[in-house]
């Protein structure tokens, strides 16, 4: 066990951040063991605290009606300074507390137990906690009934950490990239927040497999990660949807900028050259849809970002497609990159009337609107 | 409040045995076994642990039963989505 890890700071928001776990909704696996460590410690209170850069953030919480709370106040922050268990038996008593909002006030904590989780890697990212309003002692047994739960919980988060990335790819999975795509539409109807998604599909990757086998087809996906990984943006989520389909997230970006950076990601794979006898060169069509008062869920913006990318397919590939018509002058005359003309909506309309399968998701509404950024 | 005397819970039970044993016959992909054979370990512990602090074995058993349950979920939910993506 390396003790320095206790003081680096910057490596446990780290492993905490990798879990990538921070508000996303209550899960069961959490939410079963807060309510067993509740019953079997006889508290009223229990927590999974995850300790970020200024605040705790509960994934899990029962007894108290409340999801995260300042650092500065948490007693979990000081549980996540050792290795071992923290206790307090009267929290009135106890210098580091006695004035603390959330012993004299609402939820009246007096005494705690609280157990690090560590991850397997050495650093605490959080606690599992039990709270009570009365003071009171937790003897060994106890304790060692809380740590073994703690155990189980971080097995709970790496397990989870794993679903959420392929593994493959480095992106995020598939679900995980609908649960950020689900958070930013509730932004989106909550303050407005503008947001966009980029879909895209490498063209022809069937016969990549077909002519130069499955492993030769994985180490284009890889090749793909790793070329979108770099030119994601830290605030974005870049995630692997099934096969040889993808997407990018991208937080605060209107779609003018979206089709931007779309262009970018579709520039940047047709200049890969993957290693292989002979180089293996790709290309990928992308569709590209933001958050609107018509499209606000994320299973509405799916549908309309996977509608413009079948647009840009029958547009006959390597190229972007959108519905929004706005856009920046500057797209509106092709980059000098570009291999093929992008085309507009008008020139694939008929194509898209006869596409009945992929088109059914799409609403009418956005249909009549619909229009190319870029030609 | 469901502490009792130690002594009178009896040995964990072969459900519990048998939970646990359910989670090996899984066939994970090898990404995920590191994080199988932590679990089996720390569930094995949890049971151990509710037991010598006096739990009765019914809680035990639901206990266990309950963590192992969901954890089985996810393991079959996250080799699902490996295996699709292979």
């Amino acid at each position: 066990m390396s003790d320095h890890k206790l003081q680096d700071e910057f490596g446990r928001l780290a492993a905490l951040h990798r879990f990538e776990v921070l508000d996303t909704p209550p899960e069961e696996p959490f939410d079963k063991i807060t309510a067993l460590v509740k019953t079997i410690l006889n508290v009223p209170m229990c927590a999974v605290s995850l300790v970020d850069k200024d605040r705790q953030w509960f994934k899990s919480c029962v007894g108290m009606d409340t999801r995260e709370t300042a650092r500065d106040i948490s007693f979990c922050t000081h549980t996540i300074g050792a290795r071992e268990p923290m206790v307090i038996e009267n929290a009135s008593l106890d210098a580091r507390f006695a004035a603390n909002p959330l012993v004299v006030s609402r939820p009246f904590i007096l005494s705690y137990l609280g157990v690090p989780l560590e991850t397997s890697d050495g650093y605490n990212v959080g606690s599992l906690c039990a709270l009570d309003t009365r003071p009171r002692t937790f003897d060994q047994q106890q304790i060692d009934v809380l740590k073994a739960f703690a155990a189980v919980v971080v097995d709970e988060f790496e397990l989870l950490s794993m679903v959420r990335k392929d593994q493959l790819t480095g992106a995020a999975s598939r679900r995980a990239f609908v649960e950020q795509a689900r958070r930013a539409a509730a932004r989106f109807k909550r303050s407005g927040a503008a947001a966009a998604m980029v879909m895209f599909d490498l063209d022809h990757f069937k016969r990549i497999n077909d002519k130069f086998g499955h492993p030769a087809g994985d180490k284009v996906l890889r090749a793909v990660g790793q070329c979108c990984a770099a030119l994601t943006r830290a605030d974005d989520m870049f995630g692997r949807l099934g096969g040889e389909e993808f997407a990018i997230l991208l937080s605060e970006t209107t779609n003018g900028e979206a089709v931007q950076m779309a262009e970018r990601f579709r520039s940047s794979l047709s200049d890969l050259s993957i290693p292989h006898d002979p180089a293996i060169r790709i290309t990928a069509s992308f569709g590209v849809a933001s958050f609107t008062p018509g499209c606000d869920t994320a299973e509405t913006l799916f549908a309309e970002a996977d509608r413009c990318l079948y647009l840009a397919k029958q547009a006959g590939r390597n190229c972007c497609c959108t519905a929004n018509a706005e856009a920046s002058p500057e797209q509106t005359e092709p980059p000098p990159k570009r291999k093929t003309q992008l085309p507009t909506l008008d020139d694939v309309l008929s194509d898209y009337a006869s596409a009945t399968s992929r088109l059914t998701d799409a609403g009418a509404g956005s249909k009549s609107g619909a229009k190319s950024t870029t030609r | 409040m469901t502490f009792s005397p130690a002594s009178r819970s009896p040995p964990a039970s072969h459900s519990i045995v048998e939970r646990l044993a359910d989670l090996w016959e899984l066939d994970v992909p090898p990404e995920l076994q590191a994080n199988l054979r932590r679990h089996h370990a720390n569930l094995a512990r949890l049971a151990g642990a509710l037991r010598m602090a006096g739990i009765d074995s019914h809680q035990i058993e639901t206990s266990v039963n309950e963590v192992a349950a969901s954890y089985r979920h996810e393991l079959i939910n996250a080799t699902d989505s490996m295996v699709k993506d292979c």
